[in-house]
C-alpha cells in the first residue's frame, strides 16, 4: 500500500472512533493480524482480541452457509452497551470495534457501515493499482 | 453489581455520534416529552434519552416496525416516504419521524401539545439529515 492509502485508512479509522464513540477500532486480516488501529481500550490485549475475533468470524461461516450465505457480514459479541462489533470489509479484511457504555451497538453499527465502505474502497483501489489517489 | 470498565477517555473534536445524541437530548426540552430515541430500521437503539424507566427494546422494536410499515405503505401509494406519524393512547402519544439513519421516536405525555411536539420531531429529523448530508463538514449547529 502507498503511504497515502495507509494514511487514508488510518483517517477512516480515527473518524469511525470519533463518530461512533467506540473505545478502539482495529482493521485486521482474516488470520487475525492487526493492520491498523485507532483509539485505546484500557488494559485489553488488542492482539488477542484481533486473533479471537477473526477465529470467531471464521467459525460462523459454516452456519452462514446453512442460510445460503458465504459468511455473515456482521457479528456482535457482548451486549447492548459493551462488546465487540465485527464486520467484514472485503474478502481479506475485517473491521473490529470495541465499545463500552458510552455508546450503543446501534450507533457503532451506523458508523461501521460507513467505515467498512470507505476502507473497502481504499483497499480496492490499492489492489486495482489506483492506490495513492486522493 | 460490578461497575463497568471505561475503556478510554472521552474523545475531543467533532463527532456525529455525539451530535446525534445531543439532538435526541434536545427533544427532552419539551416538558411533556417523557423520552426520545433514535432507532435503526432493524430496531437497534442508536441513542436514547428517557426521564423515567421505559422498556427500551420493545419500544424500539415497535417503532422500527411501525416506521418500516409506514415507509412501505407510502411507497405503495406512490409517496417517497412518510415524514412524521403519531400514535395516541389514553396515557400519551408516540411520535415517529423518518430520518436518514433510522426513526426519531418521541414519547409524549397525555397533556402534550401535539403540534409543538410534532415540530420538534421534524426539527430533530432535519438536524440529523444535515449532519448526514455533509459528513466532512462536521456536525451542523443544533441551536
Amino acid at each position: 500500500m502507498h503511504d497515502a492509502d495507509v494514511a487514508r485508512v488510518q483517517d477512516a479509522l480515527e473518524r469511525f472512533v470519533g463518530d461512533a464513540g467506540c473505545a478502539a477500532t482495529l482493521l485486521i486480516d482474516r488470520r487475525g493480524e492487526s493492520l491498523a488501529v485507532a483509539g485505546t481500550a484500557g488494559g485489553i490485549d488488542l492482539a488477542a482480541v484481533a486473533s479471537l475475533a477473526a477465529g470467531a468470524f471464521r467459525a460462523t461461516a459454516p452456519l452462514a452457509r446453512l442460510f445460503g450465505q458465504t459468511e455473515f457480514s456482521l457479528l456482535i459479541h457482548g451486549d447492548v452497551t459493551d462488546g465487540v462489533h465485527v464486520s467484514a470489509v472485503d474478502e481479506g479484511t475485517i473491521l473490529l470495534a470495541i465499545f463500552d457504555e458510552r455508546t450503543t451497538v446501534g450507533m457503532v453499527r451506523v458508523f461501521a457501515r460507513e467505515a467498512t465502505s470507505a476502507i473497502g474502497a481504499i483497499l480496492a483501489g490499492t489492489r486495482n493499482g489506483r492506490g495513492g489517489a486522493t | 453489581m460490578t461497575p463497568r470498565l471505561k475503556l478510554a477517555m472521552e474523545p475531543d473534536g467533532p463527532s456525529r455520534g455525539r451530535h446525534v445524541r445531543e439532538i435526541v437530548q434536545q427533544l427532552l426540552q419539551l416538558d411533556t416529552v417523557r423520552g426520545a430515541l433514535l432507532v435503526a430500521p432493524d430496531g437497534f437503539v442508536i441513542a436514547a434519552e428517557l426521564r423515567e424507566p421505559v422498556p427500551l427494546e420493545p419500544l424500539a422494536a415497535m417503532a422500527a416496525r411501525l416506521g418500516r410499515e409506514l415507509a412501505a405503505s407510502a411507497a405503495r401509494v406512490g409517496r417517497a416516504s412518510f415524514s412524521t406519524a403519531m400514535v395516541s393512547a389514553d396515557d400519551g402519544a408516540v411520535f415517529v419521524g423518518a430520518a436518514p439513519i433510522g426513526y426519531v421516536v418521541v414519547l409524549a405525555d397525555q397533556q402534550a401539545d401535539l403540534e409543538p411536539t410534532r415540530r420538534a420531531v421534524e426539527q430533530a429529523v432535519a438536524l440529523i439529515e444535515a449532519a448526514w448530508t455533509a459528513p466532512s463538514a462536521g456536525p451542523a449547529s443544533a441551536g
